[in-house]
């Protein structure tokens, strides 16, 4: 659900709920300023013409006729609905449903308190609007009640109230149900381009729908987008293999010339010395060459197919078998310390291997007698970790992000053998295994650290 | 040994048939699957070497047809590519080793030699014995000349491979392959030193030498 409320489409229909909510606010404000205005003027127009007409039968009938039809009017009245006070020059009462009115300094609207009735108000708050005419010497008031104007009001608060409502749900729903479906078919981009971040670069976007809609236009675009990759990563790997091929034939002829020579047994010692030192060169060069491969082929993510579960125990076991020895020879201290025995992850055996073992070899190699290297396997947040750890010289601290680059060496490292390329081995590993790979300082010396997934 | 090669890239082809016949072995050669196919079908070689792009009939293919036709020789593949993946492919098409070009002759005629089939050992291997030097497999235990020889768990394994393949060259790479499981190169002298132990205990204290290094090829035990 939070996950709903993130996405863009339902931010989208909130957003345009809260827009609803503004202008429907400012209809009815509106609205009621509009039917308020109208239906004031439409009711003083009334009492105008009524006064008029009252007038007119007091002109022609005299006060009795207008009498008569305002205690006529009077036996309708409903609630006060409509007032008339029929009063003389004094002041006096003559006539009407009510006995007094204290009237407004101005304007032609009262509240009905100011309306004497003679008995018990019961519509408070409520006003009325005024229209005198007068009948010779005679006065008559008019008026009607507003509370038709509240009541209006009332209406429209509610109505609007009602439909603000229904329309914030409907929004939501639709909202939501887009934001669903939207969300779905997004996953469904994100899962293929998961797929060809892992180099699965056959994986498409499935064009849901041939609505032709945004998404579905951004998912054809995404697909040209992968088959355009993979046309050049295939181009590449075609370029590589060329080259490979095209290197390793000669590379086998070069070393093959030099076998054949060191067989004949007929070279003269000094010749002999150099003929074996060129073929130690070249199968430098091709080691060299077989780990840029490899690292190639790792980074490309093809042998994760062959994955399966892996006890990281073994793997140190191994490590501890072949190089225990070499670090006793070389008056180094190898100590192996499993704190979880039952750590395992998906991978490849020979490949883990080879990562820990180049690591191992990495301090074997650069650090000095005496130096104390130890390996731990143990669990960090809830996540299985390798850790080869000496206390030699290290690494200085700008310079450990560089040794993972391809062939970068430290300067105090070129006199030793190596290609430099063990690093780059050991990363790619890490990547293919979706592990990390943090080299820290263990002051003194170097922790390289191998967090698992 | 017979040696059938199908390779069809003909100076590599030049080249192992002619190291193989200098060291005395009978070699044929054809240059394509097809052909290939029909001569394993004679079933009289002792190893077979397929490389894995031939014209006709690819390398993996041309092994399952010749297993799939009952033939059981050794078969070792050789590959251009360095398929991190085709070497499973290889072993699981039916193939029992596999090389990466280039290669040394040293490594190829090594790993020919080792894939060799010989005659199985009287009774279940219970012990292996080459001149005074002799290994119980259920006790695990070493006797060389009546003196027990105490060895490390890896220094036994080392030893029974090599005494597994005695008179054979093992190569450095072979070496790391079998007992450690490594199929990479490491960059420390790993067989070296278990080696150097391994003559230390076994070698040295005796007379005569039993582990012999093979210049620019590898190690071998023999009398």
């Amino acid at each position: 659900m939070a996950r709903l409320v993130r996405s863009t489409s339902a931010r989208l229909s909130l957003r345009f709920a809260g827009l609803y909510a503004i202008v429907t606010a400012l209809v009815f404000v509106l609205t009621y300023a509009f039917a308020d205005r109208e239906i004031t003027d439409w009711v003083s127009e009334q009492l105008v013409k009524d006064g008029a007409g009252f007038v007119a039968l007091y002109d022609n009938d005299g006060l009795e006729a207008v009498q008569a039809k305002l205690d006529g009017f009077a036996g309708f009245n409903f609630e006060n609905y409509r007032i008339y006070l029929l009063q003389d020059a004094s002041g006096a009462v003559i006539t009407g449903n009510i006995i007094g009115i204290d009237r407004p300094a101005s304007g032609d609207y009262v509240p009905s308190e100011a309306i004497q009735l003679g008995y018990a108000h019961h519509d408070k708050g409520i006003g009325y609007l005024l229209h005198e005419v007068t009948l010779g010497p005679y006065r008559l008031t008019l008026g009607t009640s507003t509370y038709f104007l509240e009541e209006l009001s009332e209406v429209l608060v509610r109505g609007f109230a009602i439909g603000f409502v229904l329309l914030l749900l409907a929004g939501l729903t639709a909202g939501i149900a887009v934001g669903r479906k939207t969300e779905r078919r997004l996953v469904a981009i994100s899962g293929a381009l998961k797929s060809v971040a892992t180099g699965a670069l056959e994986a498409r976007v499935p064009v849901s729908g041939s609505d032709g809609d945004d998404l579905a236009r951004l998912a054809a675009e995404i697909n040209r987008t992968i088959v355009q990759l993979q046309k050049m990563v295939d181009a590449q790997t075609q370029i590589s293999a060329d080259i490979a091929h095209d290197l390793r034939t000669p590379m086998q002829r070069l070393r093959q010339r030099l076998e054949t020579m060191l067989q004949s047994g007929h070279l003269p010692a000094q010749i002999e010395t150099d003929v074996q030192a060129a073929t130690d060169i070249a199968d430098d060069l091709i080691e060299t060459f077989h780990s840029l491969l490899r690292i190639a082929q790792i980074e490309a993510g093809q042998r994760a197919n062959g994955f399966a579960q892996i006890a990281l125990a073994t793997v140190l076991a191994r490590i501890e078998d072949a190089y225990g020895a070499v670090a006793e020879e070389n008056g180094q201290m190898l100590e192996f310390v499993v704190q979880d025995k039952a750590a395992s992850v998906l991978g490849d055996q020979h490949l883990l291997i080879q990562m820990i073992a180049n690591i191992v070899e990495n301090a074997l190699r650069h650090n000095a007698a005496g130096t104390r290297i130890k390996v731990t396997l143990s669990r960090s947040q809830d996540r299985p970790v390798i850790e080869v750890a000496d206390n030699g010289p290290g690494i200085p601290e700008d310079e450990r992000e560089k040794v993972l680059r391809r062939f970068y060496r430290l300067e105090k490292s070129r006199t030793t053998s190596g290609n430099g390329l063990g690093l780059s081995m050991v990363k790619a590993i890490c990547d293919l295994h979706e592990a990390e790979l943090e080299l820290h300082d263990n002051a003194p010396g170097l922790a390289v650290r191998v967090r698992f997934p | 040994m017979r040696v059938l090669v199908v390779e069809d890239h003909l100076e590599t082809a030049d080249y192992i048939l002619s190291s193989l016949k200098a060291q005395g072995h009978v070699v044929e050669h054809c240059d394509n699957g097809r052909a290939g196919f029909l001569c394993a079908l004679d079933n009289t070689y002792d190893v077979m070497v397929f490389d894995r792009m031939l014209p006709g009939l690819d390398g993996l293919t041309l092994i399952k047809s010749v297993r799939g036709a009952g033939v059981d020789t050794p078969i070792l593949i050789l590959s251009a590519m360095d398929g991190i993946n085709d070497r499973v492919a290889g072993l699981e098409a039916g193939s029992d080793d596999y090389l990466v070009k280039p290669f040394s002759f040293q490594e190829l005629s090594a790993r020919l030699s080792a894939l060799v089939r010989r005659p199985p050992l009287k009774t279940e291997e219970v012990s292996l014995q080459v001149a005074d030097l002799e290994m119980n497999l259920l006790r695990r235990t070493v006797m060389r000349a009546g003196v027990v020889v105490d060895l490390q768990p890896r220094e036994f394994s080392l030893l029974e491979y090599l005494m597994r393949n005695s008179g054979r060259v093992l190569t450095r790479t072979m070496l790391l392959e079998s007992v450690w499981d490594f199929h990479f190169d490491p960059k420390t002298n790993v067989v070296e030193t278990h080696i150097s132990r391994l003559r230390n205990k076994v070698d040295k204290p005796f007379a005569t030498e039993l582990i012999h290094t093979v210049r620019g090829a590898g190690y071998s035990l023999h009398g």
